[in-house]
């Protein structure tokens, strides 16, 4: 043990162990580049309330992500959950297309004019949301992209 | 898995078959250029290569797992469309790390901010590290080790985290992070490692073993 090469391999050993890497990190890093080509806006976590259920009941997580223009709020089933579906809305509210990408593909639904929205039968998996520009809104915006989630 | 790499010529100090020869650089620089030479199958290959290395670089500036994920799903992301820019292929891993340290440090701001402005939400905002009582290393070296790194300071608990993932960090920016000049990067590192030298020195099960 006495260079610093292997004291830092042993560090390094140490950290492996103690703060492993998420087992499905790659997974969700490769899910999102599928995206890659698209010319997007990159939406921000902003803010994650851990499940919060009560007695019995399936916990609901809500993960709100946001950019300078718009904010998503997303409320995603527990992992157990049997009925598989993702509640949101949107801020400013309009009635904007919004399209999921899931494990077993697109689906699109249009937010109300308050906002709301969701996206039902959804499949375990990783689940990506595209938040797309009004039609005849100001040129040259991008769609909203957020980061792929684990369901 | 990481292959030791000395710091002084980037080469991988262990002598095992094939790939494992290479330094991690040069294996993401061959995979970043067959990418760049529409081999679609090799992006995949520098992702598995270096996400560990980001994530326990972003995680050294003590962000929240969900932070540390955004952070590196954004960084992989301004490669895809920086990618143009990297002229220098051999020097993607440096971009790499830079870009996510850069990110991270900026995050961990933000957020220490933000814990001074709303002291309700510091609960939400600790991190879930794992203090020395937290996880069971199998590897009996490498937990007698874990007891001390923790007693080192923070400033030192950073640098050799970033340094041991990432054997070639850009001084520059690192020395902005950590508050000191480029200069002191490499005394400064020198300094916590003995200081963890001098922790281990003093315990026996250590020297035991």
């Amino acid at each position: 043990m006495n260079t610093d090469e292997a004291l830092l391999g042993l560090l390094r050993e140490a950290w492996e162990e103690a703060d492993p890497v998420p087992p499905q990190l790659v997974d969700r890093v490769l899910f999102g580049l599928q995206l890659a080509d698209l010319e997007y806006e990159l939406l921000r976590l902003s803010y994650l309330a851990e499940p919060a259920g009560v007695r019995g009941e399936s916990a609901v997580t809500t993960v709100t992500f946001s950019s300078k223009r718009l904010t998503v709020m997303l409320m995603l089933p527990a992992a157990a959950d049997p009925v598989r579906r993702v509640d949101g809305w949107i801020s400013p509210a309009g009635a904007r297309r919004l399209e999921a990408i899931t494990a077993s593909g697109r689906s699109e639904v249009v937010a109300g004019l308050d906002g709301r929205f969701s996206f039902t039968a959804v499949p375990a998996g990783l689940f990506q949301l595209i938040i797309h520009p009004v039609a005849g809104g100001p040129a040259g915006e991008r769609p909203l992209v957020t980061p792929a989630l684990q369901l | 898995m990481l292959l030791p790499v000395n710091p002084a010529d980037g080469r991988a100090v262990s002598a095992q078959p094939a790939d494992a020869q290479r330094p991690v650089w040069a294996l993401a620089a061959d995979h970043f250029t067959a990418w760049r030479h529409e081999d679609p199958a090799a992006l995949d290959r520098l992702v598995r290569l270096l996400t560990p290395v980001l994530w326990h670089i972003v995680r050294a500036y003590g962000l929240t797992r969900e932070s540390a994920e955004d952070v590196i799903q954004a960084t992989w992301l301004a490669l895809i469309s920086h990618a143009s820019s990297i002229v220098d292929h051999q020097s993607v891993m440096r971009w790499l790390t830079t870009t996510v340290r850069r990110e991270a440090w900026r995050v961990a701001r933000e957020r220490d901010r933000e814990r001074v402005a709303e002291p309700d939400v510091l609960e939400l905002a600790i991190p879930a590290a794992a203090g020395p009582d937290g996880p069971v290393l199998t590897n009996r070296a490498a937990a007698v080790l874990w007891r001390h790194v923790h007693q080192l300071s923070q400033r030192c608990q950073r640098l050799l985290r970033v340094v041991a993932f990432d054997s070639r960090p850009d001084y520059a920016s690192l020395a902005t992070e950590l508050g000191v000049s480029i200069g002191s990067i490499g005394p400064t590192r020198r300094r916590c490692l003995d200081k963890l030298r001098a922790l281990l020195a003093g315990d026996r099960e250590w020297c035991d073993s």
